[in-house]
């Protein structure tokens, strides 16, 4: 007899055990569409089973629309304008200035969301962009881009630097070095450092902590960090550092699979698209390393994507079920790492084993270990709808002085002009 | 007599309402979706407005802003460029081979007839990637040439040079629309008698001058057709330059047209007004190219006759 | 008449027969990579140089297409948006065309047809937000209608319609019509209709072909991607960053087939109209 009770013990014990450690939420019932670009629709097609393990009630219609050619952007406004037909859309960081500010994204600071309750818990310049100067939480974090160097391990050897992301970080420790030291990699016409100038500005102007836009909407282009920039970038391809193709073009990406260029300053998402399209059989060549700092900051952002509620949404407890489950949940974040290297705003999934591991790819390298003091040490930084404007027009700026076209400063002068006739 | 002109009077009635009731189906549904929103844009001209929150008038401020934008100047002169370019190559390009195959292959006419169009069945966007191929900077086949002549390795960036992006998007009009115009030019030859050549070649005229003095003279109001069409296209050209350039308009905006300027200001930073501006001043400038055709047209006919 | 004094020119003409063959071959070149691409994987694209001879990926590509979007339902989709669209438009434009060519001298005549060309004159993005607007308010948002409807009144298509009836059409017809007691309607469909074949063909393919490339207004006006057209869907195919372009060219090459067999058989009706003997 006791044996039996004992064996029944033991079973309803290991019953207890087996059951899920979060019990799947019923009540909230509902179908949403959630609109999104390529390729988070596939992934978040891939995560449903694991959504609807915790909420089998919600239906979920993701549509994807591409970036290119503005039709994302559209997509949002016609879904904004309209009213109807989409409950949560995503937003790319470069569209948050334009589309924060609109009444149609619910307030989530109010109840029943209270979002703020838990906002401090994303990457703290990430919550300074979705929090409004009322108070206001438009959109929740979902993914930032801390920004690094990658570069070719196999590459550096052969150059004679060393090839360990500390000691490579040591040696490239500032701009300066980056010009001295990165001359070595170049090999004329075959081989370059670095694939456009504007990955060099980018990461020094961030590191600076500047914003294109003052708080109070002034453009600063005036601030000495611009020009210094720029400078840079006359130095590296005067250096012949700099290579000739256009960023994201066909034939900038096809240069890293014949190992034209050296290195890449870019969020860590950049080694998602090595992996997976440009650079696919080269693992255990690549390795992930500190920027070249300014001033001993050597954190920047490049990337990052929000995801909020529309205000025209029939199903807005559904859409905040959703909502709320990808941004903090671990298994939406893991695989929304796993699958397109996102790197999740969620502080707390910053211990996770997904994130910190030994990458093969890497030859074995955690590049978490880059990419979270990264995160860590990223300043806020103030958003303005003129800001894809300025970057365009500061493309263009960076262009014409690596190609040696026009001087340092009349490509400013210029920059300054364009923006002028905007404000 | 009187009964006569009681007839008459019946026949104008009757061919009035025939009139109003060939155009009525088009009006109709003119009125109702072309109307409204040409208004509109018109309206938004002077407005501030980002599609979302409320319109905020600003008088004439859009049209000054756009004048003084260092990028919409450029615009125009890329504009003009291009529009010229592309439509004096492309008629005179489809008008010699429109001759060509109607009056001299040997066989195979609806072959070539069908070949030229192919390239416009491809959406723009296709077009491009594979014009990029031809003249990518890395591997390119236009700079395998010119490594192969030149003895080192090329990369010229042909899409990113100032100076070619130009003639490029030009080229990917020619090769887009060319198989259009010969169409409609295979269509005007073919209501030319065929008797007149006939006669032409009895008299020993030579075939290059029968194509100066005969064909051309009887083809003019379908070139002058061509031109317009090239102008209206021309002045608005935004699929070609905006593939080519990845919607960026080239290094340093050389190949942003006003097309592409009011796209940009439209729908990558949301400000609806200036755009609406921007059309508006596209429209004037076709009015105008418009005027100066018809004005010119009548000044040949005068010549001619 | 059958005889035809052609010898001196026959060299001149199978020179320019080799040569245009010849230029041909380089207008179909690109589309010819476009096939080549269509059986290639991603990563020989980015090969150098650029592979000139088709693959072995044709498969793995139908794939990744058939992963993303069943692959017909784009083309149905813009089938039927072209079909209808383009039937309505050719009809009202030539009856329109009709109507301005002979009755010259109807009261508002000139003002309309002012007014007729002035539409050409307008940058299409520019009612794209109006329009979406109005659509919005109708509830045509999402469905079909947008597309096939409104489109159907053309400037373009009225003015070359015009411009076509009016030099192809001599006025004795119209009067020997009359005489015979014909309406102007009447007229329209059983005598001058026949004549303008050609010009309705060539409209006919203008805008089968503009409506299948057509990208900006359906994708302002679809939302649900089981109505995406062939433009759309292609641009799906792509990821965050990069485009899947062996897989974009494939969906091109598939998306073309409906085309290309629709503008086939207009060009045999083009012919026929061309031959059969006209107005002289």
């Amino acid at each position: 007899m006791r044996k039996l009770l004992g064996g029944l013990a033991a079973l309803a014990i290991a019953g207890l055990a087996a059951l899920p450690a979060a019990a799947a939420d019923n009540s909230v019932s509902g179908t949403i569409n959630v609109l999104t670009w390529p390729n988070n629709d596939r992934t978040f097609q891939a995560l449903l089973p694991a959504f609807n393990a915790a909420y089998p009630n919600i239906k979920v219609n993701v549509q994807g629309i591409p970036q290119a050619n503005n039709a994302y952007l559209n997509a949002v406004q016609r879904a904004m304008l309209a009213g109807t037909g989409t409950d949560v859309a995503m937003i790319e960081i470069g569209m948050m200035a334009l589309l924060r500010d609109k009444p149609q994204w619910v307030d989530l600071s109010k109840a029943p969301y209270d979002a703020g309750s838990f906002i401090k818990d994303f990457a703290p310049f990430t919550v300074a962009n979705v929090t409004l100067p009322d108070g206001k939480i438009a959109v929740l974090p979902k993914h930032t881009g801390p920004g690094g160097m990658f570069y070719r391990s196999d590459i550096f050897a052969e150059a004679g630097l060393p090839t360990e992301p500390e000691k490579v970080s040591a040696l490239f420790s500032d701009w300066d070095a980056f010009i001295t030291e990165g001359k070595k990699l170049v090999v004329p016409n075959q081989r370059w450092v670095i694939g456009n100038g504007e990955e060099i500005v980018r990461a020094m102007v961030a590191e600076a902590g500047v914003s294109y836009f003052g708080a109070d909407g002034k453009f600063q282009i005036d601030n000495p960090v611009f020009r210094k920039s720029l400078e840079m970038v006359k130095k590296a391809a005067d250096a012949g550092m700099i290579s000739p193709f256009t960023a994201w073009s066909p034939e900038w990406q096809g240069a890293f699979q014949r190992g034209q260029i050296a290195t890449v300053l870019y969020g860590n998402w950049f080694g998602g698209l090595l992996k997976r399209a440009y650079a696919s059989d080269q693992g255990g060549k690549w390795r992930v390393t500190f920027a070249p700092g300014l001033d001993g900051k050597h954190a920047f952002n490049s990337g990052g994507d929000y995801i909020g509620i529309l205000e025209g949404s029939q199903n807005k407890e559904a859409a905040w079920a959703f909502v709320k489950w990808l941004v903090t949940n671990d298994e939406s974040l893991k695989q929304q790492y796993q699958n397109d290297d996102l790197y999740p705003a969620w502080t707390p999934a910053g211990k996770a084993d997904w994130l910190n591991f030994a990458d093969p790819y890497y030859g074995g390298e955690n590049v978490n270990a880059i990419f979270a003091p990264v995160q860590a040490g990223m300043t806020p930084f103030t958003l303005n709808p003129l800001d894809n404007t300025a970057y365009l027009s500061m493309g263009t700026a960076i262009n014409n002085v690596a190609r040696g076209v026009m001087s340092v400063d009349d490509a400013l002068a210029q920059v300054k002009a364009e923006i002028a006739a905007k404000q | 007599m009187a009964a006569g002109r009681q007839a008459g009077k019946l026949d104008h009635l009757r061919r009035d309402r025939a009139f109003y009731l060939t155009i009525a189906p088009f009006l109709l549904i003119f009125v109702v979706f072309s109307v409204f929103p040409v208004l509109f844009s018109f309206y938004l001209g002077f407005n501030q407005w980002d599609g979302f929150s409320d319109a905020k008038w600003v008088g004439l401020e859009n049209y000054i802003r756009a004048l003084r934008d260092p990028v919409f100047q450029k615009a125009i002169g890329n504009t003009v460029y291009l529009w010229f370019w592309s439509s004096v190559v492309t008629i005179a390009l489809a008008l010699g081979l429109a001759v060509l195959i109607n009056e001299h292959v040997a066989f195979g006419k609806s072959y070539f007839r069908m070949v030229f169009l192919l390239p416009l069945l491809v959406a723009p966007a296709i077009a491009a990637i594979v014009l990029r191929l031809f003249f990518s900077s890395n591997g390119g086949l236009v700079n395998l040439l010119v490594g192969a002549v030149s003895g080192t390795p090329s990369y010229f960036d042909w899409l990113g040079s100032e100076f070619w992006i130009k003639p490029l998007v030009a080229l990917l009009v020619v090769w887009r629309w060319t198989g259009w115009y010969i169409i409609i030019f295979m269509a005007a030859l073919q209501s030319i008698p065929r008797d007149i050549y006939e006669a032409a070649r009895m008299d020993g005229v030579s075939r290059w001058g029968i194509f100066l003095r005969i064909t051309v003279p009887l083809l003019l109001p379908a070139i002058a057709f061509a031109a317009i069409t090239a102008t209206l296209g021309g002045l608005q050209m935004f699929d070609e330059p905006y593939v080519l350039t990845q919607g960026l308009g080239g290094t340093n905006n050389a190949a942003t047209t006003l097309g592409m300027y009011l796209f940009a200001t439209a729908f990558t930073q949301l400000n609806f007004g200036v755009g609406s501006a921007v059309s508006w001043y596209i429209f004037a400038a076709v009015v105008i190219m418009t005027l100066l055709y018809r004005a010119g047209q009548r000044r040949l006919q005068g010549a001619s006759s | 008449m059958s005889r035809r004094t052609y010898q001196p020119g026959r060299g001149f003409d199978i020179g320019v027969t080799i040569g245009l063959f010849l230029l041909s071959v380089l207008f179909i070149l690109p589309l010819y990579w476009t096939a080549v691409f269509a059986t290639r994987s991603l990563n020989e694209t980015f090969q150098f140089p650029p592979p000139l001879w088709f693959g072995s990926h044709l498969v793995q590509n139908y794939q990744s297409i058939a992963a993303v979007f069943p692959p017909f339902r784009p083309i149905i989709n813009s089938l039927i948006i072209a079909l209808p669209k383009t039937i309505g438009l050719v009809l009202v434009s030539a009856l329109a065309g009709y109507g301005f060519s002979r009755y010259v001298r109807a009261p508002g005549h000139k003002a309309l047809l002012v007014v007729t060309f002035a539409t050409l004159f307008f940058p299409p993005s520019l009612a794209l937000i109006p329009f979406f607007l109005q659509m919005n308010a109708i509830g045509w948002l999402n469905t079909f209608w947008p597309l096939i409807l409104p489109p159907m009144a053309s400037g373009f298509g009225v003015v070359w319609m015009y411009t076509y009836i009016g030099s192809t059409v001599p006025k004795e017809l119209y009067e020997a019509a009359e005489i015979d007691g014909a309406g102007g309607i009447g007229t329209f469909f059983h005598i001058v209709l026949p004549i303008i074949r050609p010009g309705l063909a060539a409209l006919a393919v203008w805008t089968l072909i503009g409506t299948w490339n057509d990208f900006q207004i359906p994708l302002v006006v679809l939302g649900d991607g089981s109505k995406f057209t062939v433009p759309l869907a292609l641009t799906t195919l792509s990821t965050t960053h990069y485009s899947d372009m062996p897989a974009v060219m494939l969906a091109t090459l598939m998306g073309l087939v409906p085309v290309f067999v629709l503008f086939a058989l207009l060009s045999r009706q083009f012919i026929a109209g061309l031959t059969s003997g006209s107005v002289k």
